[in-house]
Formats: structure tokens, C-alpha cells, sequence
């Protein structure tokens, strides 16, 4: 009984080994997400789950909080636990470089959603949102909608990230250009809603004057209106986002919102779980660094979108 | 212990851990922190602007055979435009001759033979990626990061105001005839505008 026992633990091993270097299904898909806290990042790491159990993968969300200190902890897991792939939405460009170093050493791809990281070979690729030509569009937009002149606030997202500067360089780039446009507040509130709302109550307080506000995401542009509502300025203020968001797509068809940029987190996250799907396969050769267009939308093109797309 | 004694010990620690917890910088700081300093984005675009565009201004299409293909053969049109993303905003490198008809403090309006558009010719505000996209020979992976691309975008511009334009707008009249390679932005979700402006890259004054 003894010897029986022995070998049926043997076998049992034996094909355990096997499993988990033969077919795709033992391969695992780990996706770490910057934030969970913000509906935009929860669709993304959504859809990446769901193609990647589309192509036959187990998958498992974590969310970083924002904070890279958890953001290591989950590489750490995500490596330890034997996850094949990364797909990973960063929390700091620089700052989680070191991450995907390390994954890349334990022989674990990561493919970059949305957000990149400040290294050309870390990642084995980067699909990235082309945040800064559309917010070329949503200044020239800005400018047109203020008729080139008046006071504007600007909210940025979280400063260690290169989204929030690409997309404030773009809008400065254009915006800039005007002389009679002046902005009389730039401040960070991180991406987040109830920040924004707060920062913006504060803004008003030294300047109740404002024409516009540009917002890094549709999060703040949502914080930024409820506190434009709260102090009877709604009506007066024009205030475009960043995102396509729910919340901002509808209020852009109410006529709240003047604008937001879509970003398309389908596309990116279904074309991150398909690359390590290829990875798996064998492919290497990946761009490096692949930018996804982003469109602007207004009261004027609403009808040709949905929530974090267009219309099929 | 004593209870004041304990007051003090919980306050120090208290503003110890607070004092190391909280650090206060200037958004102007963390903004140059984030631009990679090693990158020098207005060396790379007087480099491209100066040697790399005139070097390949063969590749640049003729003005009056883009807007035909427009009509005719919108996708070979297209064929011919680059961009940094496959989006619907997409630039073409063109070239051509022109009459000036008109200037004003932001454009020369030109008259090109064989093109029905009105053709603007920028000369105040030079916006957006069409000078960096329009040739196609930047590419994202030469940089180590997108800023770094985005930046040499707005160098580009700023070069092109500081280096092309004086000279342009210092000899240009009414009837002049200008030699261009320029760049335009057109949506291909779009009809073609009334109006195409070019963003200049290389300008001459032919009959001066």
C-alpha cells in the first residue's frame, strides 16, 4: 500500500511538471493596476481579464493604490507566484522602473498599459495613449471655445507620472501661443475626484473670475464642475477632461462638460493580453513603445461615442 | 513618568515621523525632475530640421498632386501621410510654388497652380506635431520616453519661428513667389477643408 501510494504521489508530480510547462492554460496573466479607485483604470484592468480568459489564461487583478511601495509588493507576489506576464498600468514613470526590472530578470514579460515607464528595454512593450496630440486638440479647442482670451485654472494628475505632463504640455503648447489667455492656478489633485472638487473650492476663493478649467482627467473634471456648481459658476465656466469616462460622456451630452479626450482602454488592454498571448507563442519582436489615438469629443461628435469608446 | 514628560515624548515622535512623512516641492521641480536630462531636445530638432529634412526633401509630395489624389484616390492620398499613432489625424511632407496674395499677422495666402484649396502658409502660430510627423523619419522608439518625443516638437516650432520665419516675413511682399516644403494636418474622417495650412519647414523666396 505504501509503494502504491509512493507512486501515485510520483505520478501526481510528474504531471504537475508537465502542466506547467506544456499548454497555454498553465500559463498566468497577472495585471497591476495603479488604481482601482477610479473607474477608467477598473474597466482597463477588466477588459484585460477578460480577454486574457478569452485566450485561455488564468488572471488575477492587484491594485496599487497609487503607491509604489505596493506596487513592488505585487511584483514580488505576482513573481513568486509563478505569473508568466505583467500586464501593467504604472503608477510612477521612474519610480517603477525597477519593478519591471526585476521582472524582466525573473524571465516575466510585462506589457505597459495606458501609463509607460522612463525605459526603453524594460518593458517588452508599451502601449501607451497619445494623451499629448490630443491635448493639441483640446487646447486649439480651448482656445476657440474662449474666443482666445480670459483666465483659466489648470488641474494636473499625479506629477510623477508622464501622462500628466504630456498632457499638459500639449495643452500649453497650444494654449501658450495666446498672450490674453491667462492661468491663474495650476495645481495637482492626483487623478482624483473628491481632490479635485477640493482643490477647486480653494481655487475659487482667490479667483471667482475664472472662463475655463483644463483637467488631466475626467476626474477631476467631474470634482472641478461639482464645485463650479456649488459656487453658481457652472453655467459661466468651460471645463474639458481627459478620458471618456462614463460620468464626463454623460455630462458632455447634458452640456456640463465642454469636452474630454477618448482614450480607447479596450483596445489597449485586449491589445496587452493578445501580446502575451504572442509572447507565449514564441514572438519577440514587439514595438517598443506603441501610442493609440486618442479623439476629442464634444457636444458636437457626442453621438458617436459610449463610455470608454465609440459606438459599434 | 512623569505626565508632561510623556506629553513631550509623544509630540517629538509625532513631529518626527510627521517632519520625515511630508515633503513639499514645487510642481516646477517635479515637472523638470520628470524630463530626462540627458536628452538634449533642441539639439535633436536643429539637427533634423537643419540637416535630416534637407538631406530627404525628395520624400515631400507635391501640393497640387496630393490634393488631386484627395478627389481621385483618397487611400493612395493617404498612403502618403504619416503620423506618430494610426489615428484619423494624419501629416503629409509637401512641396511646392506659390504666388503670395495676401499676408496678414498669421498667414501668407498663396496661390499654387493645380490646387483648389486655399493655401495658407502659417507664419504665426506654428501648433502641434505636423513639423515633427509630416516627413515620417521620427519615431517613437528612438526615444526613451514620450516626452522626450513631445518635446521635440515644441522645440521644432520654436525653431521654426525663431529660424525660418524672420527671414520669410522680412522678405516677402504681395506677387512674391515662395518655395515651400511644408507640413499639413488633415483628419482622414473628414472631407478635405476649404483650406489647407502648411506648417513651413524649408522656405524660399524665388524671385526676390
Amino acid at each position: 500500500m505504501k509503494r502504491l501510494t509512493i507512486a501515485v504521489l510520483i505520478l501526481a508530480i510528474l504531471s504537475g511538471c508537465s502542466s506547467s510547462n506544456g499548454g497555454k492554460d498553465s500559463k498566468k496573466i497577472a495585471i497591476v493596476v495603479s488604481t482601482l479607485n477610479n473607474p477608467w483604470f477598473v474597466f482597463l484592468a477588466e477588459t484585460a481579464a477578460k480577454k486574457a480568459k478569452e485566450l485561455g489564461y488564468e488572471s488575477k487583478i492587484f491594485d496599487s493604490q497609487n503607491n509604489t511601495a505596493l506596487e513592488s509588493d505585487h511584483f514580488e507576489n505576482a513573481i513568486a507566484s509563478g505569473y508568466n506576464a505583467i500586464l501593467f498600468n504604472p503608477t510612477d514613470a521612474a519610480g517603477s522602473v525597477s519593478n519591471v526590472m526585476k521582472a524582466k530578470e525573473a524571465g516575466v514579460a510585462v506589457f505597459c498599459m495606458d501609463r509607460e515607464v522612463n525605459s526603453k528595454d524594460a518593458a517588452t512593450s508599451q502601449i501607451l495613449s497619445d494623451s499629448y496630440s490630443a491635448c493639441i486638440e483640446l487646447g486649439k479647442l480651448f482656445v476657440q471655445s474662449l474666443n482666445k482670451k480670459g483666465k483659466y485654472v489648470e488641474l494636473l494628475g499625479i506629477v510623477s507620472d508622464n501622462n500628466t505632463w504630456n498632457r499638459s504640455k500639449g495643452f500649453h503648447s497650444v494654449v501658450d501661443n495666446y498672450p490674453d489667455l491667462k492661468m491663474v492656478a495650476q495645481q495637482s489633485a492626483d487623478f482624483d475626484r473628491n481632490k479635485a472638487m477640493e482643490v477647486m473650492e480653494s481655487i475659487l476663493q482667490a479667483h471667482p473670475d475664472i472662463d475655463g478649467v483644463f483637467c488631466g482627467n475626467d476626474a477631476m473634471a467631474m470634482g472641478a464642475y461639482q464645485a463650479l456648481v456649488a459656487a453658481g459658476k457652472a453655467e459661466k465656466v468651460k471645463v474639458m477632461g481627459f478620458d471618456g469616462a462614463e460620468d464626463a460622456i454623460n455630462s458632455i451630452k447634458e452640456g456640463k462638460l465642454t469636452a474630454t479626450a477618448m482614450q480607447f482602454p479596450k483596445t489597449i488592454a485586449e491589445l496587452a493580453a493578445t501580446y502575451a498571448d504572442e509572447y507565449f507563442k514564441g514572438k519577440t519582436d514587439f514595438p517598443k513603445k506603441l501610442p493609440i489615438p486618442v479623439e476629442v469629443v464634444t457636444s458636437e461628435n457626442i453621438d458617436k461615442y459610449i463610455a470608454y469608446g465609440k459606438k459599434e | 513618568m512623569h505626565k508632561g514628560v510623556k506629553y513631550a515624548l509623544f509630540t517629538a515622535a509625532f513631529l518626527l515621523v510627521g517632519y520625515n512623512s511630508i515633503y513639499v516641492k514645487k510642481l516646477s521641480e517635479v515637472k523638470k525632475a520628470t524630463e530626462t536630462s540627458e536628452f538634449d531636445a533642441l539639439a535633436y530638432a536643429k539637427k533634423f530640421l537643419n540637416k535630416t529634412l534637407p538631406a530627404n526633401k525628395e520624400k515631400a509630395i507635391s501640393l497640387a498632386e496630393l490634393t488631386q489624389l484627395l478627389k481621385s484616390n483618397p487611400r493612395k492620398a493617404y498612403s502618403y501621410s504619416n503620423a506618430q499613432n494610426d489615428g484619423n489625424i494624419r501629416y503629409f511632407m509637401v512641396k511646392g510654388e506659390g504666388e503670395i496674395l495676401k499676408l496678414d499677422e498669421d498667414n501668407a495666402y498663396l496661390q499654387v497652380a493645380g490646387v483648389a484649396p486655399k493655401v495658407l502658409l502659417a507664419t504665426q502660430y506654428i501648433l502641434g506635431n505636423a513639423a515633427r510627423d509630416g516627413s515620417g523619419l521620427i519615431s517613437v522608439d528612438e526615444f526613451t520616453t514620450t516626452m522626450e518625443m513631445n518635446t521635440v516638437s515644441e522645440e521644432l516650432n520654436k525653431l521654426i519661428k525663431a529660424e525660418v520665419l524672420p527671414r520669410f516675413k522680412s522678405d516677402a511682399k504681395l506677387g512674391s513667389k515662395v518655395s515651400f516644403i511644408g507640413s499639413v494636418q488633415l483628419n482622414q474622417a473628414k472631407a478635405v477643408p476649404d483650406s489647407l495650412e502648411i506648417i513651413p519647414l524649408i522656405l524660399n523666396i524665388v524671385n526676390h
